[in-house]
């Protein structure tokens, strides 16, 4: 690394564009990129990924980041000296901060929320101080018992600025040094007066004037709570330098951002982390583009499953399962996530739990979305392209597993593109775009990270089972048209690999709609490009209803899993009297 | 990997690591050396014995180290004492009582600096001619910390909390640091896989049965080993009983459901200062949960050491939950204690090895290292991983991922 650092190039590139080492230091896996100068553009060659627990199963940053380079640069065929100097690194660890909203009134309570709904933090409930948090007990009860790692304070009107400083005073005085750092936005000096009471606690004063005053400084206090800039752990200082580790949730807020201007099309980007749940909707034209994030830190593919099957109950996630699995087992497994977080399925049936907890995390996820969007009723934003990332994601061993994920967490309708995160480089993309401007991000940097896996076409509506639900016709460039048809409750892949094109002919059944109404025909203009895994066409209905009764959901299940070959060879088989398992078929 | 000219779609990283998963190994992508196999924790292993050394970190920022570099300690010593403050309680005096603000302090009783205990009158009016009385409070014992004069609010601060760091290792103090010691000393430690409570010190008790629980007069202030399953009966008992600490091989599913230690065992999240983490009746250390119990050998080397001191640590930031026992002048046959240094023997997963499955199909089980693959191994899963083939007495041979193995002593 010195040697490196020393030796350096004597033509400097400019910023963006020449080789870098990156880590990502998340709850259970530390993952380091490297990038290089491949033909004049900044390519993603490698990553190496090891746990970031040391051998008492504490966090060991330093060790594991240094490891991950080690195994990067094997992976790269590169001797250790040639890592490169640059070095940049985000953390998924610690980056959802929870925000507690003390308001003068509720309505200020929704300005605010608007504000900051393209940060990656978790809103807890409001505290207004027109209601019973004009009881200085109260608001200091709430506050304890919500825990916040932030609180922004609102000053409001002119009229509501005094309540506003006595509820400064009262966080002042009653929490003391225990006060989480506080963001007080207001105007005509209350943000000088919040300041005076404040005095020696941690604070932000931001002026009501500016574009975004609370969404700046939430977003300062969260880069600088995050666990590697406060503690910075042994070891990590090569790594951190004089530049704080940056929070991979915003990098992937600014990634869907990124693609959305880029592609101008709306995009949803689901990210399910070890400990993390993330949502990030990025809609709306060019220029007036709204982003909207949904953030969980208590949901995660191996943390939180205890949540997930609090809040979405056991039936919710037996329900994705073609095997048998009581809620006892269920929960065992929920806690054995916890001690053993980066452990993997061993066996089929390990997999398809691993992956029914997924669907349910993410639409626990989802289902806050039109809250938040303030769509009409469980309407989500309209979604043209949709990206799946994470390390379960990532790491399914089929990518057709990622996709079912996706559309049954999802559900969306009509055409949509579907993308993944196959090398969990999309935190990455995002904050290089940021730091060096969204053109820093070559399109073959993106290819690197992320994976175009096809389109998805689903008819929205229900018709009767069996009856025809969508006739496709796909014109190939170089061959014969294919003409597939899909009968309602089923999910069909037709292949156009990566790299090919076709156009294609949508003919819905009478009760559906593929985006032009019931019934109505459509040829999309654009041509299809080729994915990993093609063209879906998933007619099991929208909303997706599964059948009620067990055997017949499991073999509806069985059905969708085997059509798509998203998993090995499924059948019931009988392994011991009364105990049914699905297993690998030799 | 994607050095050359072919940088077109078909070249990108994403697709090579979704053929790589797709074919199952890392070597059908050329250029790609073989790795060698670190993606797994270096685990420690389960048993050590022998000279250990522990870091006792401390996170508080006014912590009093009350050890220096070559101090003696016994296991329950404080080696660190710091203050924990709590939110002060807060009444609305000018609300209240229905004063103006600028006259709350008129009818207060005790000025600021002045001591109040919980439910004490802090302020009062009388109405109607005196006939009635508005009287409000302490919510809090403490001091009257401050009368606000733009509130009339007042507010009562308890008195700080002082607290101890204990040694958890005897031994010989050998580092000191402004964020923790080290201490070096002859120990037993065992490794647990969840905790709950701060390291807790006392003389150790082995149960060997369910009516094993010893009495009060014998149990208080010790630490209660139990190599079964505990219910909500034995929980109950060693509480009554004053332990001071719970060692067991694992917990009922349905007793932890009853008492409801999912939050107590698995917080959510490490919650700032103003919400203290939930604290049991005792320190718990499981060394097992479900099918993944601790092996007959714990206990056959447990056994022995009953009567010693010893240490329970459930949860501590930056420490993993074990039980450590004091073995230094043990007069146990050499033959069956581990001489010193032997802690050190490394964690590497290799053949010969001795190792514990701690999650899949093999969980619990206990067997031989075999081999250790060179190249990444498919599971029925399809999920590429280092791995190695294990021996299990009976079971025969599996592969077993690297990342679920804990090595054990030989």
């Amino acid at each position: 690394m010195a040697a490196s650092a020393a030796n350096g190039p004597l033509i400097q590139a400019p910023p963006g564009t020449g080789p870098l080492v990156a880590a990502d230091v998340g709850a259970v896996y530390t993952k380091v990129y490297l990038l290089d100068d491949v033909e004049g553009e900044r390519r993603l060659v490698a990553v190496g990924r090891v746990p970031t627990t040391g051998d008492d199963g504490q966090p060991a940053f330093g060790d594991a980041l240094q490891r991950a380079l080690e195994q990067a640069l094997a992976h790269a065929g590169r001797p250790a000296e040639t890592a490169p100097a640059e070095r940049i690194v985000l953390t998924g660890t610690g980056a959802i901060t929870r925000v507690a909203l003390v308001v003068p009134r509720i309505a200020d309570a929704a300005i605010l929320a608007a504000e900051l709904e393209s940060a990656p933090v978790r809103l807890l409930e409001p505290l207004s101080l027109d209601g019973p948090a004009r009881e200085p007990e109260h608001v200091l009860g709430q506050l304890e018992a919500q825990a916040p790692d932030a609180i922004v304070l609102v000053g409001g009107r002119a009229a509501d600025q005094k309540t506003s400083l006595g509820a400064v005073e009262v966080i002042a005085r009653g929490l003391g040094a225990l006060a989480p750092p506080l963001v007080v936005v207001g105007e005509g000096g209350f943000a000088e007066a919040a300041s005076a009471l404040l005095a020696e606690l941690p604070h932000l004063a931001a002026d009501a004037g500016a574009a975004a005053p609370a969404l700046d400084a939430v977003r300062e206090l969260a880069t600088s709570r995050l666990p590697l800039n406060r503690l910075r752990p042994g070891g990590t200082d090569q790594w951190l330098g004089n530049s704080p580790a940056a929070s991979s949730l915003e990098g992937i807020r600014a990634a869907t951002e990124i693609i959305a201007e880029r592609y101008d099309v709306d995009v949803l980007t689901l990210d399910l982390g070890a400990s993390h749940a993330l949502a990030v909707a990025a809609t709306g034209a060019g220029g007036r583009r709204r982003v909207v994030t949904i953030a969980r830190d208590d949901v995660g593919s191996r943390l939180g499953r205890d949540i997930v099957l609090q809040e979405a109950g056991a039936e919710a996630i037996e329900r994705w399962l073609p095997i048998a699995r009581d809620a006892a087992v269920l929960w065992a497994d929920a806690r054995r996530g916890v001690l053993t977080p980066a452990a993997l399925p061993e066996t089929v049936d390990d997999l398809l739990v691993d992956h029914a907890f997924a669907r349910e995390a993410l639409r626990l996820l989802v289902a806050e979305l039109p809250g938040a969007h303030g769509t009409a009723g469980d309407a989500l934003p309209p979604i043209d392209l949709l990206i799946g990332s994470g390390g379960l994601l990532a790491g399914a061993p089929r990518v057709m597993q990622s996709v079912m994920i996706l559309l049954d967490a999802v559900e969306p309708g009509a055409l949509t593109q579907l993308a993944l995160d196959r090398t969990t480089a999309l935190p990455l993309i995002g904050h290089l775009g940021a730091i060096h401007g969204n053109d820093s991000i070559g399109a073959a940097l993106e290819r690197d990270g992320l994976l175009n896996l096809g389109l998805c076409i689903a008819p929205i509506g229900e018709a009767r089972e069996g009856e025809t639900a969508i006739k496709v016709e796909i014109v190939y460039t170089d061959r014969s048209p294919v003409t597939a048809e899909v009968p309602f409750g089923a999910i069909e892949v037709v292949p156009l690999p990566m790299g090919e094109r076709a156009s294609l002919k949508l003919w819905p059944g009478k009760d559906l709609d593929i985006g032009l109404g019931r019934g109505a025909a459509a040829t999309p203009r654009a041509e299809v490009e080729g994915g990993a895994v093609g063209i879906i066409i998933d007619a099991r209905g929208r909303p997706l209803d599964l059948p009620a009764a067990q055997a017949k959901r499991r073999a509806k299940l069985l059905q969708w899993l085997q059509a798509t070959r998203a998993y090995p060879q499924l059948s019931f088989v009988r392994v011991q009297p009364g105990v049914e398992s699905v297993g690998a078929e030799a | 990997m994607t050095t050359g000219a072919e940088s077109t779609v078909t070249r990108s990283l994403a697709l090579q690591l979704d053929r790589q998963a797709v074919d199952g190994a890392r070597g059908v992508i050329p250029g790609t050396p073989e790795l060698p196999p670190t993606d797994y924790p270096w685990r420690r292993p389960m048993i050590e014995q022998g000279r250990l050394r522990r870091l006792r970190r401390w996170f508080e920022p006014n912590v009093e180290p009350l050890v220096g570099e070559g101090d003696r300690v016994a296991a329950g010593d404080a080696i660190a004492r710091f203050t924990r403050v709590a939110r002060a309680g807060a009444v609305d005096v000018a609300g209240g009582l229905g004063v103006p603000v600028e006259r709350a302090g008129a009818f207060c009783i005790h000025g600021e600096g002045e001591m109040v205990a919980a439910g004490e009158v802090l302020a009062e009016r009388r109405v109607l001619g005196g006939l009635q009385r508005r009287q409000l409070r302490a919510p809090v014992a403490g001091h009257v910390s401050f009368l606000s004069p733009q509130t009339g609010a007042l507010y009562v601060q308890p008195p700080p909390v002082e607290l101890q760091t204990i040694a958890h290792l005897g031994g010989t103090v050998v580092q000191v640091s402004p964020t923790g010691a080290v201490i070096e000393g002859d120990a037993l430690a065992i490794g647990a896989v969840v905790g709950a409570g701060q390291a807790a010190s006392g003389t150790l008790l082995i149960a060997s049965t369910h009516h094993d629980i010893p009495e009060p007069e014998t149990a208080a202030g010790t630490i209660v080993v139990c190599p079964f399953v505990i219910d909500e009966g034995i929980v109950q008992s060693v509480a009554d009983a004053g332990a001071a600490a719970l060692v067991a091989a694992g917990i009922d599913e349905t007793t932890l459901t009853r008492l409801g230690w999912d939050a107590l065992l698995w917080p959510r999240r490490v919650t700032g200062g103003l919400r203290a983490p939930a604290s049991p009746p005792f320190t718990i250390v499981l060394l097992g949960l479900g099918a993944l119990e601790p092996p007959a050998s714990v206990w056959e080397l447990l056994e022995p050491l009953s009567g010693r001191m010893a240490s329970a640590l459930g949860s501590e930031p930056g420490a993993a939950p074990e039980l450590i026992v004091d073995v230094s002048g043990s007069t146990r046959p050499a033959g069956r204690r581990r001489a010193a240094g032997a802690s050190e023997q490394g964690t590497e997963i290799k053949p010969g090895v001795q190792v514990r499955v701690l999650a899949g199909r093999a969980d619990g089980l206990i067997g031989r290292v075999v081999d250790v693959a060179d190249v990444p191994q498919r599971l029925a899963s399809e999920m590429s991983v280092d791995a190695a083939i294990v021996e299990f007495p009976y079971q025969g041979q599996l592969v077993v991922p690297l990342i679920h193995l804990q090595r054990m002593p030989q």
